[in-house]
C-alpha cells in the first residue's frame, strides 16, 4: 500500500506541474500581447512579411514570397527541384561581396 | 467695433459647429452592445457595424444594415415606443472604407456573395461607381439607394 | 478499491523486480516523448509568433512576373491598383539579399520609406541621412559592433561603401529583424543600382479584409503580368510550414515514432518465459485472469503515465527554458544566422491530448495482450513451456 500511495502521489505530483507550466504558459501569453503589438506594428511600419529564420536561401528568407507560380520554381518542395533539391547542398559560386565592421574612434 | 463684431460671429459659428458635427458624431459599439433584432454583439465585426442615433443622442447597434431596417421598419413596437421622428440620423459602415456614414450617402446592394453575420444582407456601399463595381464583382444587379427601400426588400436570412 | 491499490502495489514490486529492463524502457520512452512533444511545442509556438505577428503586414503584395522569373515592378504599376476601391494604400517596397562571403551570411537589405517618423523596437535612430543605417542584432552579435560603428560593404558598382550605424533593433524583435539591414530608400536603390522608377514589389493595404481576394483578382486582371500574394497566404504559408503534420519537423517526429514503433513491437512480442511462468504461478494460487490482466494494466498505465508525464515536462523545460537548444539545429539548416528563439508558451490542448493516445494507448495495449494470452492458456502448460 505504501509504495502504491507514493507512487500515485509522484502521478500526482507530475500532472499538477505540469499543468502549473501549461497555465503558466498561457499567462506568459497573454503578458506577451503588448510584445506582440510592439512587433505587429514593426511588421507594418516596414511592410515585413516573414520571419528571419532561414537565410541560406531567398525561398527560404522570405517563404512566403517564394516563386510559387514561376514555370522554374524557386522554393523547397517544388516538384521540379524535388527529389534533388532535398540532396544537393547548396554549392554555387557565391558572389564575392562582403561585410566589414569599421569601428567609432572611441569604442576602441 | 465692426471687426469684433465679426469676431465674435466667427467664434459662435465656430463653436455651433463644432458642437453640431459633435452631436452628429456616432460612437462605435462597445464591447457589451449587442444587436436588438439577433441578440449577437455587434463588436466583433467591425465592417457591418451599423447604428440608429436618436435625437437624445442614444444609438443602437446593429450588426447589419439589413438587422437596422428590420428595427427601423418595426418601430415603434411595445418595446421601444420610439417613433421614427425621433430618429436623427442612421448610420451604416461603407463596405470599401470600412468607415460610419449616413444612410443616405449610401447605396444598399442586395443579392450579392457576400455574406454579413446574420446570413444574406444589404450591403451599403459609397459612391456610385463604386456600387455598380461592388454590384459587377460581387454578383449582384439590384443596387438600391434608401428611398427606394421597403420592408419587402429586405432580404430573407 | 483497496484491491485495485494493492494489484498496483503489486504491479509496482513486479516493475522493480527486472529493474534495469523497465528502467531502460522508461528512459526510452521518456526520451521519445520529450522529443515529440518538443517538436509540437517548439511548431506550435513558432505558429503563434507567425500568425501574431505578422498579420501586421502587407494586405497584398504584388510581384511582377517576367520570362517567368520575378522581376522589379515599374512604379506606374501603383496608378490602377491605387484606382481601385477599397484599395487604402499601394507602397513600394524596396529590398533585395546582400552576401558576405568572409562569414557566408546572408543579410537582407531593405529600404525604408520616408514615414514614419519613428520606427519602434529600434534603439539609438532611425537611418535618415544617405550613408546610415539599422541593424537587427543578430548581425550584430556575429560580427561585434554597436551603434556609432560602421560598415564596409560593396555595392553593385564594386566600390566600397561606409556605412554609419545609426539603430540597433531590440533583442525582442529577433525572430523579424535578426538578418536586417535598414538603408534609407534611396541609398538603398543606388547601392543596388535599382532604376528609380522600380520597385522590388509593391505593398497594398486594404480597409476591408473581406475584400482582399477580390482585390487580388481585379489586379490580376489590370496586370496579367503581376502577381498579388495576399496576407492569408502568408500566414498560410507559416501555417503549413510550422503544421506538425508538415515538413521537415515531421521527419524528426517520424524517427522518433518509428523508435518508439520498435520499442513496443519489441514489448509485444518477447514476453519473456520469466513472465509467463509468473503469470503461470499467479493463476495456479488463484488469481483471474482479469486479475492477472488489471495487474498487467497497471504495470503498463505506471510506466506510460510516467514517462508521458516527465516527457512533456523535459519537453517543455527543453522548449520554453533552454529555447529547443537540441532541436534548434535541426530547423536551422543551412542558414549562419539562425536567431536565438525566445519563445512564448503555445500549448494546444488537442495536440497533447493526441501525444498521450499515441503513446500511452499502444503501450498499454503491448502490456496487456500477450500476457492475456499467456493468462488465458492452462497454467500447468505455461509454467511447463
Amino acid at each position: 500500500m505504501y509504495r502504491a500511495h507514493l507512487f500515485a502521489f509522484c502521478l500526482c505530483f507530475m500532472t499538477v506541474l505540469l499543468i502549473a507550466l501549461i497555465l503558466q504558459g498561457f499567462r506568459q501569453a497573454v503578458d506577451q500581447e503588448v510584445h506582440w503589438e510592439g512587433q505587429r506594428q514593426l511588421v507594418s511600419q516596414l511592410g515585413l512579411t516573414d520571419l528571419a529564420l532561414w537565410s541560406e536561401a531567398r525561398y527560404t528568407r522570405h517563404i512566403s514570397q517564394a516563386d510559387l507560380f514561376t514555370p522554374f520554381q524557386n522554393m523547397p518542395g517544388a516538384p521540379d527541384l524535388f527529389p534533388a533539391g532535398s540532396i544537393l547542398p547548396p554549392a554555387f559560386s557565391l558572389p564575392q561581396t562582403r561585410v566589414e565592421v569599421v569601428r567609432q574612434e572611441s569604442s576602441q | 467695433m465692426p471687426m469684433r463684431a465679426l469676431w465674435l460671429l466667427l467664434i459662435v459659428l465656430l463653436l455651433s459647429g463644432a458642437t453640431l458635427s459633435f452631436a452628429a458624431d456616432p460612437r462605435m459599439p462597445n464591447k457589451t452592445d449587442r444587436c436588438p433584432v439577433c441578440g449577437m454583439f455587434v463588436a466583433p465585426y467591425p465592417e457591418w457595424v451599423a447604428t440608429i442615433q436618436f435625437k437624445d443622442d442614444s444609438q443602437l447597434f446593429f450588426d447589419g444594415a439589413k438587422d437596422l431596417f428590420k428595427y427601423y421598419f418595426a418601430l415603434p413596437t411595445k418595446d421601444d415606443p420610439r417613433t421614427r421622428e425621433q430618429i436623427r440620423d442612421i448610420f451604416l459602415t461603407d463596405y470599401y472604407t470600412m468607415q460610419l456614414r449616413s444612410a443616405g450617402e449610401l447605396y444598399l446592394i442586395r443579392g450579392s456573395d457576400v455574406y454579413g453575420p446574420m446570413g444574406h444582407e444589404l450591403v451599403p456601399v459609397a459612391g456610385e461607381e463604386a456600387a455598380k463595381t461592388f454590384a459587377r464583382d460581387h454578383g449582384s444587379t439590384h443596387i438600391l439607394t434608401l428611398d427606394q427601400l421597403t420592408p419587402e426588400l429586405l432580404p430573407e436570412d | 478499491m483497496t484491491r485495485q491499490w494493492k494489484l498496483l502495489d503489486y504491479a509496482l514490486a513486479s516493475l522493480l523486480r527486472r529493474k534495469g529492463k523497465n528502467l531502460s524502457i522508461l528512459v526510452i520512452y521518456t526520451l521519445t516523448v520529450a522529443t515529440l512533444a518538443s517538436v509540437l511545442f517548439l511548431t506550435q509556438s513558432l505558429r503563434q509568433e507567425a500568425t501574431k505577428v505578422l498579420s501586421g503586414g502587407p494586405d497584398l503584395v504584388v510581384q511582377r512576373l517576367m520570362a517567368g522569373r520575378h522581376e522589379l515592378v515599374p512604379l506606374n504599376y501603383a496608378d490602377p491598383i491605387r484606382k481601385l476601391p477599397g484599395v487604402k494604400s499601394v507602397q513600394p517596397r524596396v529590398w533585395g539579399y546582400y552576401y558576405d562571403s568572409l562569414k557566408k551570411v546572408n543579410l537582407t537589405l531593405m529600404g525604408l520609406p520616408a514615414e514614419p517618423e519613428i520606427l519602434v523596437l529600434l534603439e539609438g535612430e532611425r537611418p535618415s541621412k544617405g550613408q546610415e543605417i539599422a541593424v537587427g542584432r543578430g548581425i550584430a552579435d556575429t560580427y561585434g559592433f554597436g551603434v556609432g560603428d560602421s560598415l564596409l560593404l560593396i555595392d553593385a558598382a564594386g566600390e566600397k561603401q561606409l556605412y554609419r550605424i545609426t539603430g540597433l533593433f531590440e533583442t525582442g524583435s529577433d525572430l523579424l529583424t535578426n538578418d536586417l539591414i535598414l538603408f534609407p530608400e534611396a541609398e538603398l536603390r543606388r547601392f543596388f543600382a535599382m532604376p528609380t522608377n522600380r520597385a522590388t514589389d509593391l505593398a497594398v493595404s486594404v480597409y476591408n479584409p473581406r475584400e482582399v481576394a477580390t482585390l487580388a483578382q481585379k489586379v490580376r486582371y489590370h496586370l496579367p503580368d503581376s502577381r498579388p500574394i495576399g496576407k492569408t497566404e502568408i500566414l498560410h504559408t507559416y501555417d503549413t510550414v510550422f503544421h506538425w503534420r508538415s515538413g521537415m519537423l515531421l521527419t524528426v517526429s517520424l524517427a522518433a515514432l518509428i523508435a518508439f514503433c520498435i520499442l513496443a513491437w519489441d514489448k509485444a512480442t518477447g514476453i519473456s518465459a520469466d513472465e509467463r511462468r509468473e503469470i503461470g504461478i499467479l493463476k495456479a494460487v488463484g488469481w483471474d485472469t482479469t486479475d492477472v490482466l488489471a495487474l498487467k494494466f497497471w504495470e503498463g498505465l505506471a510506466v506510460s503515465l510516467v514517462a508521458f508525464l516527465l516527457g512533456t515536462i523535459l519537453a517543455w523545460t527543453h522548449t520554453y527554458v533552454f529555447g529547443a537548444g537540441l532541436l534548434a539545429p535541426v530547423i536551422q539548416g543551412w542558414s549562419v544566422l539562425f536567431p536565438d528563439f525566445d519563445l512564448t508558451p503555445s500549448v494546444d490542448l488537442y495536440q497533447l491530448f493526441i501525444l498521450g493516445m499515441l503513446t500511452v494507448t499502444p503501450y498499454i495495449a503491448c502490456t496487456v495482450i500477450p500476457s492475456w494470452k499467456a493468462a488465458i492458456t492452462d497454467p500447468d502448460s505455461v509454467m511447463r513451456s
